[in-house]
């Protein structure tokens, strides 16, 4: 096997529920090698953000460990997190989440520091060449997201996490903007942690998971 | 820094309306700081602008020069000790008429010696010379179309006085200075009144105080015009409600960035989640409150400065420099710590909410 980018193992964590703890993650192992693209599917409220959260050094599990490159993480202190999402992952949300008032390159030079010229070549590659210096609001639903995509390559973390990134795109560029995430994962050898809902593109994925009661499950 | 710029930019027309009124605020906080250092002027100028460094007045003068009186002794023993140094101070208010009307004009007459260290500068005209029935008048009055050489009539002597010279600035009292030589001042007084005393109100002295003459109080120029009546009350109520007015404009734009920012949490729920510190975001947010507080004092000050230029010579409103930095300066720290309140909350935002659509 390939080299570990993101390994999870025995990760439990519980919320209050009222006056009962409920468990939402109940030993959860979870390991992804570079080159790897893998979605986590399961109904609402089955911990799919949870786990997804912990992956992405948001949250802090109950037990467990998390490792990225090979590297224990669980245990640092907040400002290291912050650092570490900065270097190590790159985030894909749901609606893309551009901040409005940047131009769709300076999301990427402003807020990360990016290189321009590498920005540029980087919004080549996704189609979205032409789009560089308009803000997001004049973009489409498609154009917004493959910015969100490309700001989530731009620092060339080894881990991606995309957090539903086809919810709010119609079927054919949902499927475009997955095959994005599969070609930068296998291109580049980077690892892709993608929880979904839409069952339309599980056939670009390598491997998915089932979140049922807080286990996951290999389908 | 930048990243502050590009959204103030960006919704410039929100920020434009906060800066509105913060400009207008500000511009109303240094309309008042000009108005008390105005008035302040109109009540003590006349003695502010004197080279005296301190005045000997008679005991039980309860500092004020116009209820002061010295003996004959006692004068003559601050003549010996100071020589040049001192010079005689005599002030009464009264009333002044054109020679061709009966409307009365309030003025404080300063009674001096003409080749003393108090004979006035004048912009226009001649200074006084040793004889009796000259005037050197405040500018204020030429706005009551009193011009260079016309004889004016004291109202309650009736004695006639030669207009020979116009000075600047000198008020006393809320009242436009007269300056008549002490030989002159005493002439009107005898006429005004038979049971008249002729007596030195007070001495001004330049320099350094020496001994003490029994009978009497020294004071220095800043206790004497403290003392000037109505001086301390009106310069304490203006100068509270400018430091008032400066603090609440401080506190609106605290207020203003608050709301702004709750509705920003996503905003900075993301910035966090994709790995910029609470530092930068926090340094965001004040220098944004910062450009807009220094920007917003900047313009009100412009717009004072412009405006001073423009008000008549008759209205108390004077922008010493100094006082317009203090309050400026002021300002912007008082903004920059309420905007603390903005910062507290924004480093308590939870990224992990951007995951998992709690934000939308």
């Amino acid at each position: 096997m390939s080299e570990t980018i993101l390994g999870m193992s025995g990760i439990v964590k519980s919320y209050a529920d009222g006056e009962e703890q409920r468990c939402v993650l109940d030993h959860v192992n979870l390991s992804v090698g570079a080159g790897e693209l893998v979605a986590v599917v399961g109904p609402s409220g089955s911990g799919k953000s949870t786990l997804l959260n912990i992956a992405g050094m948001m949250l802090s599990p109950d037990e467990g460990d998390v490792a990225i490159c090979g590297r224990a993480v669980s245990h640092l202190p907040q400002r290291a997190w912050t650092k570490l999402r900065r270097e190590q992952i790159g985030f894909i949300f749901q609606n893309h989440q551009l901040l409005p008032y940047l131009t769709a390159e300076e999301q990427l030079t402003v807020m990360l520091g990016a290189d321009r010229t590498a920005t540029r070549e980087l919004f080549g590659e996704l189609g979205i060449a032409n789009v560089a210096t308009k803000h997001p609001a004049q973009l489409s639903g498609g154009e917004r997201q493959r910015v969100a995509i490309a700001r989530a390559f731009a620092t060339n973390a080894r881990l991606i996490l995309a957090d539903e990134p086809t919810a709010s795109l119609d079927s054919e560029r949902g499927r475009q903007v997955v095959q994005m995430i599969r070609q930068e994962a296998h291109q580049r050898n980077k690892a892709a942690v993608m929880v979904t809902h839409d069952q339309r593109v599980l056939d670009l994925v390598d491997r998915v998971f089932r979140m049922e009661d807080g286990k996951l499950i290999a389908v | 820094m930048r990243l502050a710029w590009k959204e103030l930019t960006y919704n410039w027309k929100k920020y434009l309306l906060v800066e509105i009124i913060v400009i207008l605020m500000m511009f109303m906080v240094l309309f008042l700081s000009g108005l008390v250092s105005g008035l302040g002027r109109a009540v003590s100028s006349g003695i502010e602008t004197m080279d005296a460094s301190a005045f000997v007045l008679g005991k039980d003068s309860e500092k004020l020069i116009t209820v002061s009186s010295l003996t004959d002794a006692q004068y003559k023993k601050l003549q010996d000790e100071y020589g040049s140094r001192q010079t005689p101070l005599d002030i009464q208010r009264a009333y002044l008429q054109k020679a061709s009307s009966d409307k009365k004009i309030d003025v404080t007459y300063f009674g001096i010696d003409p080749a003393g260290f108090l004979a006035p500068k004048t912009y226009a005209g001649t200074g006084l010379s040793a004889g009796k029935g000259e005037v050197i008048l405040d500018d204020a009055f030429q706005d009551k179309g009193i011009k260079l050489g016309d004889t004016v009539e004291d109202s309650s002597s009736g004695v006639k006085l030669k207009v020979v010279g116009f000075t600047k600035d000198k008020m006393y009292g809320h009242v436009s200075v007269a300056y008549v030589s002490v030989d002159t001042f005493d002439a009107m007084g005898e006429r005004g009144n038979p049971m008249y005393q002729k007596a030195v109100h007070a001495v001004a002295i330049s320099g350094r105080l020496a001994a003490h003459v029994k009978g009497t109080e020294s004071y220095t120029k800043a206790q004497i015009v403290e003392a000037l009546p109505g001086y301390k009350a009106e310069q304490m109520t203006i100068t509270m409600v400018e430091w008032l007015l400066m603090a609440i404009t401080a506190v609106i734009i605290g207020v203003f960035f608050f709301v702004i920012n709750m509705q920003k949490e996503q905003e900075f729920g993301v910035m966090k989640a994709i790995g910029t510190s609470t530092a930068k975001v926090s340094c965001t947010i004040v220098s944004q409150v910062f450009l807009i507080a220094a920007l917003g004092a900047a313009i009100a000050c412009g717009l004072a400065t412009a405006m001073s230029a423009a008000l008549p010579a008759s209205m108390p409103f004077y922008l010493v420099p100094a006082q317009v930095a203090v309050v400026l300066v002021a300002f912007v720290a008082v903004s920059i710590l309420s905007s603390l309140a903005s910062v507290a909350r924004v480093a308590r935002i939870d990224p992990a909410k951007v995951i998992g659509g709690d934000f939308q």
